[in-house]
């Protein structure tokens, strides 16, 4: 009976316990909007960027990678080796959001809420989009109503400048995955974590106007006082570009 | 003689058994196997701890947590091991030789129920951990369960059987077995049960039906046909969320879906021919089979599709059909062992998402395929008074023709060797185990030792054994997509203990206590849900006309991912059991103590309040075991 009293209270011990959390400020990061000339020439400086996101999913990487432990390589070496298939998890596991919806202007930037995060190494986020509407704080008139982001901007060349706009349909599905991001979270972090858009892919050095040759856009719409609307082709080249985590990428900065 | 007689009895592989009313059945083969320090649930222990199904059976094996996170009907989840063996994919289940796991599986790889094992006929379970024998197949990473039907002596002629239950549960079993029939070879079985499940969506209609036919063996051969039928509908009551049950959303044994359900069809033909003379023993199975499988069932509620639900219906149809042949030629001291076989599984599969009428609204996946599968296993052994040496390697072949065809070869080294000396026998043994884990023709491998003493004395016997395997990939099952994921290489480090003694008349007791460390290899991580300590004790009472039992379970907290853990688990069994000449009355309780018992832990995202925000965020959910149940069986027996 001793040891039955002892094992019931072993197990009256072994309570379950959800994973530690903690919560961290987000905020919408417009440090790295920079001017960016494309590879036509087009020195193009953006002015307004805006969508709606339903949330923010930070990633880790979880056990999804694939290493061989010293003994089966050892054995594998003499015995051939069977290997397995590679992982499913590409997306990482979600450890951390923010939940939205929130609509996110790059051009008046400010604080977004706080994400909740298991603690663990971070190694990408997850942006969830939404199709904007009026529930969002938008009026009806708004040109974002009705998609899935809206840009604006200049473009120049040879003395020339044309003024543009972009209405970006949602994509499908509507989530950028993959986003850069690295921290290592633990119960004293203090950061605060930033959504930054770029128009420069840092890693491969292309634009997100690659490929947009503006003037002759703009000379089959010769309306000088309103923007050229980028549709068509240039809409959906645009659109793949943007919707792609080469743009985004998540900032963490010492909360003050 | 003592410990021969305790139900679950630690018996030497096939050699002759020990006396004893656990050890009635009687040996197809004289071939004998190495020091193996495997588990046998005899009859004895079966009839005395009523398990409602075969799979059930393993829990009365040491060291094993079983777990049902569907109801009875759906394929249970086994941990052994440091091994979350998911429904299978780490425990290689065979019934009277036959491989009952299925790769490629719709729900899960390795996905066995045993639905067409009707209790009454079940013999014997044999439960060998590790991948050391060299009969040992695909799935036989952490061990192999070998099932065996059959009726003993004891017991042949017509036996009736009814079993009623706290949860409005019915059972009819009817034996037949002739009682001139030299061994339990012989019989018809079946059971018919009906059960409203405790909680809710847990009911469950089934019906199994088994029966061998054995002639009498002409000179050195026998032979025997043997048909399996199993037939299951059930409802699924899913997950629940701790969360959710603090807010009040869902009870403890509630279930959120009033929708989910599954179907299990099974059939099963297999003959069975030997040949043995003085030195040669060669046994041939030939088998062939079907199975259908349907399971509709949301663990994520409204997270993925927030207006239409996430419910997926899960349909397969499988055929399979192959043959197994071993034969042993003994020139003593030695032994040449050569085993080679073939299996052809066929199969269509489907993954739907379904709306509340259970219309389809998407196509997942389809599959159709066909997976073949071919080994050939020589194997030399050496057995001497006091020592015991078993080499040899298993080639696996595995074809498969889907719409991307491939093949691979694995080689699988299987090395055993055991000392006896007075009352105490050691053992060292290697292996190479191997499990497929989806349609893709690629074998994860493990790489297992083992070491181990065991004791054996008047009234005690004892046994410690240390264990390390390597895993090539861990394999999940993730809920929400319902497909068992690949992850990283693990490693596991644990050690056995078990008592087995007698202290004084009619007492029986045992004890085992199983440690294990089960973590990733790359990021020192724990795999999740898995136990780093389980602990039973069972005292057993035999005193005709009674029979008594009392079993404590133990199994500390689980580690989750992220940090989380899962709860801890203690549970009591009470069993009685009284005979009067031709009538058996047998009580079991269940949960004697009636603890909320989370028997599963999990840790993923859902979201069943629709007012609730979408949040893709893991939480604690876990699957109810039962309350304080009780049934009561009649018998009456020849």
């Amino acid at each position: 009976m001793r040891t039955v009293a002892l094992l019931t209270t072993l197990s009256a011990a072994c309570a379950g316990e959800e994973a530690a959390q903690l919560t961290l400020p987000v905020r919408v990061d417009a440090s790295q909007l920079a001017p960016v000339t494309n590879d036509l020439g087009w020195t193009v400086t953006l002015t307004q960027v805006r969508l709606v996101a339903s949330s923010l999913e930070l990633t880790i990487a979880g056990e999804a990678h694939a290493s061989a432990s010293p003994l089966t390589d050892l054995l594998g070496f003499f015995l051939g080796r069977a290997r397995a298939h590679p992982g499913h998890l590409a997306d990482g596991d979600v450890a951390g959001e923010l939940l939205g919806p929130t609509l996110i202007d790059w051009f008046a930037p400010g604080e977004l809420g706080f994400a909740t995060l298991f603690a663990g190494d971070y190694e990408g986020a997850n942006l969830r989009l939404a199709l904007a509407d009026t529930t969002h704080g938008l009026a009806e008139s708004d040109p974002l109503v009705g998609h899935g982001a809206y840009l604006a901007g200049e473009a120049s060349r040879d003395g020339r400048t044309v003024r543009f706009e972009a209405r970006l349909a949602l994509p499908d599905p509507a989530v950028i995955v993959g986003l850069p991001f690295s921290l290592s979270a633990g119960p004293n972090t203090r950061d605060t974590l930033g959504l930054a858009l770029t128009a420069l892919d840092p890693v491969e050095g292309d634009t997100l106007f690659d490929g947009l040759d503006f003037g002759p856009l703009a000379d089959l719409e010769p309306t000088a006082d309103t923007p050229l609307t980028l549709d068509g082709p240039a809409n959906n080249r645009l659109r793949r570009a943007f919707f792609s985590h080469d743009f985004f990428n998540i900032t963490t900065s010492e909360t003050r | 003689m003592l410990l021969s007689a305790i139900g679950v009895a630690q018996s030497r592989a096939e050699q002759p058994a020990p006396e004893g009313p656990d050890e009635v059945a009687p040996q197809r083969t004289r071939i004998t196997r190495g020091p193996g320090f495997a588990s046998r649930i005899g009859e004895a222990a079966l009839a005395l701890t009523r398990p409602r199904t075969a799979e059930e059976a393993l829990r009365l094996a040491p060291g094993v947590v079983v777990v049902q996170h569907g109801a009875e009907g759906k394929a249970h989840q086994l941990y052994l091991r440091g091994f979350d063996a998911l429904h299978g994919a780490d425990l290689e289940v065979e019934l009277e030789g036959v491989r009952l796991n299925e790769a490629a599986n719709v729900h899960a790889t390795g996905y066995f129920d045993l639905a067409l094992v009707p209790i009454a006929v079940l013999s014997d379970v044999r439960l060998e951990k590790g991948p050391f024998s060299l009969d040992q197949g695909l799935f036989g990473t952490a061990g192999t369960a070998r099932y065996r039907l059959g009726v003993p002596q004891d017991r042949r002629g017509l036996e009736l059987g009814y079993e009623l239950g706290t949860t409005n549960r019915h059972r009819l079993s009817l034996v037949l077995s002739p009682e001139d029939s030299p061994s339990d070879e012989s019989f018809l079985g079946g059971e018919l049960v009906f059960d409203d499940g405790f909680g809710e969506r847990r009911a469950v209609s089934r019906l199994a039906i088994a029966a061998r036919v054995a002639p009498p063996p002409t000179g050195p051969d026998s032979l025997s046909l043997l048909m399996a039928l199993g037939l299951a509908r059930f409802e699924l009551p899913g997950l629940v969320a701790d969360a959710d049950l603090e807010a009040g959303l869902v009870d403890f044994h509630g279930a959120y879906d009033d929708l989910s359900f599954g179907e299990s069809d099974r059939v099963l033909g297999l003959m069975r021919h030997a040949h043995e003379r003085d030195t040669l023993h060669i046994e041939t199975v030939i088998h062939a089979g079907w199975r259908g499988l349907l399971l509709r069932e949301n663990f994520t509620g409204l997270l993925l599709e927030p207006t239409r639900g996430d419910a997926r219906r899960q349909t397969e149809s499988r055929s399979h059909a192959g043959l197994g042949s071993k034969a042993f030629l003994t020139l003593s001291p030695l032994t040449l062992e050569l085993h080679a076989g073939l299996r052809v599984d066929t199969l269509e599969q489907a993954v739907e998402q379904v709306d509340d009428l259970n219309r389809r609204l998407a196509l997942a996946r389809t599959l159709s395929a066909e997976l073949v599968e071919t080994w050939l296993a020589p194997g030399l052994r050496l057995e001497l008074d006091a020592l015991y040496a078993s080499v040899g390697l298993r080639l696996v072949h595995l074809a498969h023709d889907t719409t991307a065809p491939d093949s691979t070869l694995a080689a699988l080294p299987r090395l055993d060797l055991g000392l006896h000396q007075g009352p105490w026998t050691f053992r060292l043994a290697y292996g190479r185990g191997a499990r497929p884990p989806d349609t893709r023709a690629a074998l994860t491998v493990s790489d297992a030792v083992e070491l181990g003493a065991r004791l054996r004395v008047d009234r005690l016997e004892a046994t410690l054994v240390g264990f390390f395997t390597a895993v090539g990939r861990e394999s999940v099952l993730d809920h929400a997509s319902g497909q068992s994921i690949a992850l990283d290489d693990t490693r596991r480090l644990g050690l056995e203990l078990q008592l087995v003694l007698a202290p004084i008349d009619p007492l029986r007791l045992r004890l085992d206590l199983t440690l294990s460390d089960a973590r990733y290899d790359r990021s020192g991580r724990p795999v999740a849900g898995v136990p780093p300590l389980v602990a039973s004790l069972q005292a057993e009472v035999d005193a005709a006309p009674w029979r008594l039992f009392l079993r404590a379970l133990a199994v500390s907290s689980r580690p989750l991912p992220h940090g989380a853990t899962g709860a801890g688990l203690f549970d009591l069994t009470l069993g009685a059991q009284w005979r009067s000449g031709p009538l058996v009355v047998a009580l079991t309780v269940d949960n004697l103590l009636d603890l909320d018992q989370r028997v599963g832990v999990y840790h993923f995202a859902s979201r069943w309040d629709p007012t609730s925000p979408p949040s893709s965020l893991p939480r604690l959910h876990f699957a109810a075991g039962p309350p304080l149940t009780a049934r009561l069986t009649l018998e009456l027996r020849p």
